[in-house]
């Protein structure tokens, strides 16, 4: 009764293939818009983005980014024109929260850019040539992914100065990590592909083989889990920034605000809160497209 | 059709061809292709033919080096071959080139179909840019195609183009023999027989020779030159279709005729009767394989691995069974 | 079928009974499915009837909507296709039960045969826990309940049933240590666990190497006879049907272009797909085939006016173009979907 029961699934025949090329995008749009959250989750993380590039044009009090008070203004609730609020030092919590987006937005940029290729290039070599190569790149790997990412940057901040930039060499030291695995573990399999060997036999060389025709088909995994990672990435920034480990004041990053505002809880719970819902906003952006990508691709992250 | 009365020598040898699996778990090899020999004369169509577990496609990916021989030979024109492609010379990848089983899975799905087209033209014969695309165009033409598949990925082709794509692509290097793995087994019957049709029409335009590999046994009457029958590794019976399939001698060779589901009155009269079989376990290497299933067996066959006999008064003919044990020397 | 525990049971021995009687009937059946490029007729207003003890091979290629017409049987296509049409069991519209009804009915009478075995078994299991999972629900709906040891002694009998040598070596096995030819013996009896008058076999031998194949299909064929029980063989392969069918239909895009008993549609075949069919089949006899039906099948979204076939048709006319041909009859139980055999009697 099993085999009559799962039989319900698959089924959609496929009569003749369409003709155009191009038509793989509108047909991939097709499927994706079907799913509700992930058009949510697209349409939140370009919000995010455009708030990112677009916040010194649309912050209503840009000078409260940088450093700058206003005593007199200290610790306003929620109201017109702080929509929302002000922090300790005066300066209106919206404009911050928007700033903020562009250094959270920056560092993941920095992490994924650099981080995602230096683990893709690894995999990719690890999982070609195998043997003694394999095995100590992918040693390599195991002894970062055992450090925790806190833990790392923690480490590094100490030795260098705490800011920005040594917050993001940090957490990119660590974050390669999960994609070599990945597309090692992918490499490995596609290498026996049927079409690889049909490319060895016409005399394609390694190059050819590795960047041509298994890397594009290992793409489709790491992209998934970078839009998965960026929010990630976002609170692991934040963390760092909780911890003073990030960025310094007076800029303006999310966990710094939320950190400074933990202090003036629960009076001014608008310090703490905004900037702490933004957190939640592009981190859920972020899931919910990576979800959407996944099931757009069907694949197994 | 098989010209080795003209040609001095085979275009194509095997000898004594063993392909051996390490097992995880086990000290005791798997053993996919046991002692096997054959040969392909310029013009001709040899099929192997065989089932699951009998080493037919291990044969094909051997000879063509993507495993590395475990003993044997592989002879082109009468030169050895280096046992593996990466060893070979780009002329020797050149001439004997291979089109697989599942064409879906032999495109590269994130390349167009020009793109893989490309590149052995690229390779081999240097071609790039505008001269490139006229032969792809070409290309396109021989295995009847349009051209404007060229931008097409393999995900917007049909099965039957797939294929055809592989075989266009095969061809593009510009070789002598091809190796067809199971070209036509994912294909409908309709769309089998334009491909059958359209590799025919390529042997014969383009001076080709075929190593065909499958388990359809109507298909390689029906095509054939000569015929290879393997069963578990090792060859049961091989020699000229018309011989092999009038009076079919190995017990294996019968079976497999008989259990074919045949569409004609006059076909089922050509299959021999189905004959039951005692099984009991064998001495792996010290019996015939086929010696559980087969209707005729004798105590012999338990004890002694058969060699191949080759039949008095027929050409070519030879069969690995004690029934048949007629002089003339053997070989393993 | 089922063994009990008041009877002894061995596991060779089986109390066998003429399974009763019952029909299937099909009528006008169409399925659609909304896609991107719109709907597609991929079933056309089929009809079909099975009778006690009938042996009925569908043969299509690939695409003909052979698989899609036995899942609407059956209930099993998903919630993106349109049904219409009639399916009666019994005299009774399985499509206009009740949904709790309807799956009872079909539970009790109707049970499939996939075409991978090794895929529709589940690889965690072994084959004994497998079997006493479904003979346990099969005995639930029929309001008993089973010990563990008669399930065991249920299992092993059908297992020795379907020609399966050491059952009990069997049922201890994962599906992943049986060859393909004993996962699909071991798929038939779970098959005939709930003792069903119809088994839908799809592409039941075409994962398994010819030899094999025989002899399953010779099994199959034993359990419908002998039994008195009902199959619809579903396949792509002329050959099959020609070996196992009473009667066959033969579908081309959707539609059944051509139905026969066995003998009358080989010996004279009248549609001209039927005909091509066989022509490209590759002969034992070593005669060259016919080089292919000329033409591709067509987009179920945008098919053909008129007869689906006509594209392709040699002896395509006029009104093949505009109006679909009905069923008109060329001999006992034969019948065509062609105007060529229109005024024929």
């Amino acid at each position: 009764m099993e085999a009559l029961a799962s039989a319900a699934s698959e089924l959609e025949p496929r009569p003749a293939r369409p003709a155009r090329a191009g038509q793989g995008w509108r047909r991939g749009w097709y499927r994706f818009a079907r799913n509700p959250t992930a058009v949510v989750g697209l349409a939140i993380t370009i919000l995010v983005i455009l708030i990112a590039l677009l916040a010194p044009v649309i912050a209503p009090f840009p000078a409260s980014a940088g450093n700058f008070v206003d005593f007199a203004n200290m610790l306003k609730p929620p109201s017109w024109p702080h929509v929302f609020g002000t922090d300790n030092a005066g300066r209106d919590m919206l404009t911050r929260v928007l700033f903020g987006y562009r250094i959270s937005l920056v560092l993941v940029a920095f992490v994924l850019a650099v981080g995602v290729p230096i683990g893709v290039v690894i995999g990719l070599v690890a999982g070609y040539y195998g043997g003694w190569v394999e095995t100590v790149l992918m040693r390599l790997t195991d002894v970062f992914l055992s450090v925790p990412p806190l833990v790392m940057a923690m480490a590094i901040t100490a030795v260098l100065s705490p800011n920005l930039f040594n917050a993001m060499i940090a957490v990119t030291s660590l974050w390669w990590t999960w994609h070599a695995r990945l597309v090692h573990g992918i490499t490995a399999s596609l290498k026996q592909e049927d079409y690889v060997d049909a490319a060895r036999l016409m005399g394609a060389g390694t190059w050819h083989i590795m960047i041509r025709e298994i890397l594009p088909n290992a793409l489709s995994p790491v992209l998934v889990k970078l839009t998965l990672d960026a929010g990630f990435v976002i609170l692991i920034g934040a963390g760092l920034s909780f911890l003073g480990l990030g960025v310094q004041p007076p800029q303006a990053d999310l966990g710094t605000m939320v950190s400074a505002g933990v202090t003036d809880l629960p009076s001014s719970w608008w310090e703490t809160v905004f900037p702490g819902l933004a957190i939640v906003l592009a981190v859920l952006g972020f899931n919910l497209l990576g979800d959407g990508l996944r099931d757009l691709f069907d694949v197994d992250v | 059709m098989a010209t080795s009365d003209t040609a001095a020598r085979p275009l194509l040898e095997v000898r004594g061809l063993h392909q051996n699996f390490a097992v995880a778990g086990s000290r005791e090899p798997k053993r996919a292709v046991i002692g096997v020999s054959l040969a392909v004369w310029p013009g001709e169509i040899v099929g192997v033919v065989g089932e699951s577990g009998s080493g037919k496609s291990t044969i094909a990916r051997s000879v063509v080096g993507l495993y590395r021989p475990s003993e044997g030979t592989v002879l082109l024109d009468g030169t050895p071959l280096p046992p593996t492609a990466r060893q070979r010379s780009r002329e020797q990848k050149r001439r004997l080139q291979m089109v697989f089983q599942n064409p879906a899975a032999a495109l590269n799905p994130r390349r167009s179909i020009g793109q893989a087209l490309a590149l052995p033209l690229h390779i081999h014969r240097g071609l790039r840019g505008a001269a490139a695309r006229a032969e792809i165009e070409r290309l396109l033409g021989l295995v009847e195609l349009p051209a404007v598949f060229a931008g097409r990925h393999p995900a917007a082709l049909s099965g039957g183009q797939r294929q055809r794509v592989a075989i266009a692509r095969a061809l593009s290097a510009g070789p002598d023999l091809l190796i067809l793995d199971e070209p036509t087994s994912a294909l409908d019957v309709s769309v089998q027989a334009k491909m059958i049709d359209l590799l025919m029409g390529l042997k014969a335009q383009l001076g080709l020779s075929y190593l065909f590999i499958t388990h359809d046994i109507s298909l390689v009457r029906t095509i054939a030159d000569r015929v290879v029958v393997l069963y578990q590794g090792r060859v049961q019976e091989s020699g000229p279709t018309k011989a092999v399939f009038s009076e079919p001698r190995h017990p294996y060779t019968r079976l497999l005729i008989s259990a074919v589901p045949v569409v004609t009155e006059e076909e089922a009269a050509l299959q021999p009767p189905v004959a039951h079989a005692s099984k009991r376990p064998l001495a792996p290497d010290a019996s015939c394989a086929f010696a559980p299933r087969c209707p005729q067996a004798m105590e012999r066959c338990w004890t002694e691995l058969p060699p191949l006999y080759r039949i008095k008064d027929v050409k070519d003919v030879e069969v690995r069974c004690f029934l048949h044990e007629e002089a003339l020397g053997d070989r393993r | 079928m089922s063994t009990t525990p008041d009877t002894n049971p061995t596991p060779t021995a089986q109390a066998v009974r003429p399974h009763d009687a019952h029909t299937l009937r099909v009528a006008d059946l169409s399925v659609t499915f909304r896609g991107f490029e719109g709907t597609a007729r991929v079933v056309d207003r089929a009809n079909l009837e099975v009778g006690t003890g009938e042996l009925i091979g569908i043969v299509g290629e690939t695409g003909c909507g052979k698989s899609v017409l036995m899942r609407a049987l059956l209930g099993l296509l998903p919630g993106t296709a349109r049904v219409e049409g009639e399916v009666s069991f019994d005299g009774r519209d399985l499509r206009r039960l009740p949904p709790r009804e309807r799956r009872e009915l079909i539970l009790a009478h109707f049970n499939m045969v996939f075409q991978d075995p090794v895929g529709s078994l589940n690889p965690f299991f072994t084959v004994g826990d497998q079997m006493r999972e479904v003979l346990e629900q099969a005995a639930k709906r029929r309001g008993r309940r089973e010990s563990r040891a008669a399930l065991n002694q249920q299992a092993r009998a059908l297992l020795a049933h379907v020609q399966l040598d050491d059952p009990e070596r069997v049922m201890r096995a994962y599906p992943f240590q049986l060859s393909g030819g004993m996962n699909q013996r071991v798929s038939i009896a779970l098959a005939l666990s709930t003792d069903p008058w119809l088994i839908v076999a799809d592409e039941p031998t075409t994962a398994l190497d010819v030899t094999v194949q025989a002899e399953v299909l010779a099994l199959l064929q034993r359990l419908v006879r002998e039994e008195g029980r009902s199959a619809l063989l579903i396949t792509h392969s002329m050959g099959v049907v020609r070996t196992m069918a009473d009667r066959v239909l033969v579908m081309y895009a959707g539609v059944v272009v051509e139905e026969a008993p066995t003998a009358a549609l080989f010996s004279e075949p009248r549609h001209p797909y039927t005909v091509g069919l066989l022509q490209c089949v590759p002969r034992l006899t070593g005669q060259a085939m016919a080089t292919g039906i000329p033409g591709t099948l067509p987009n179920y979204t945008h098919a053909p006016s008129g007869c689906r076939f006509h594209p392709r048709c040699p002896h395509a006319m006029a009104i093949c173009r505009e109006r679909r041909p009905p069923d008109f009859a060329v001999g006992a139980s034969h019948r065509v979907a062609c105007w060529l055999y229109d005024g024929h009697q």
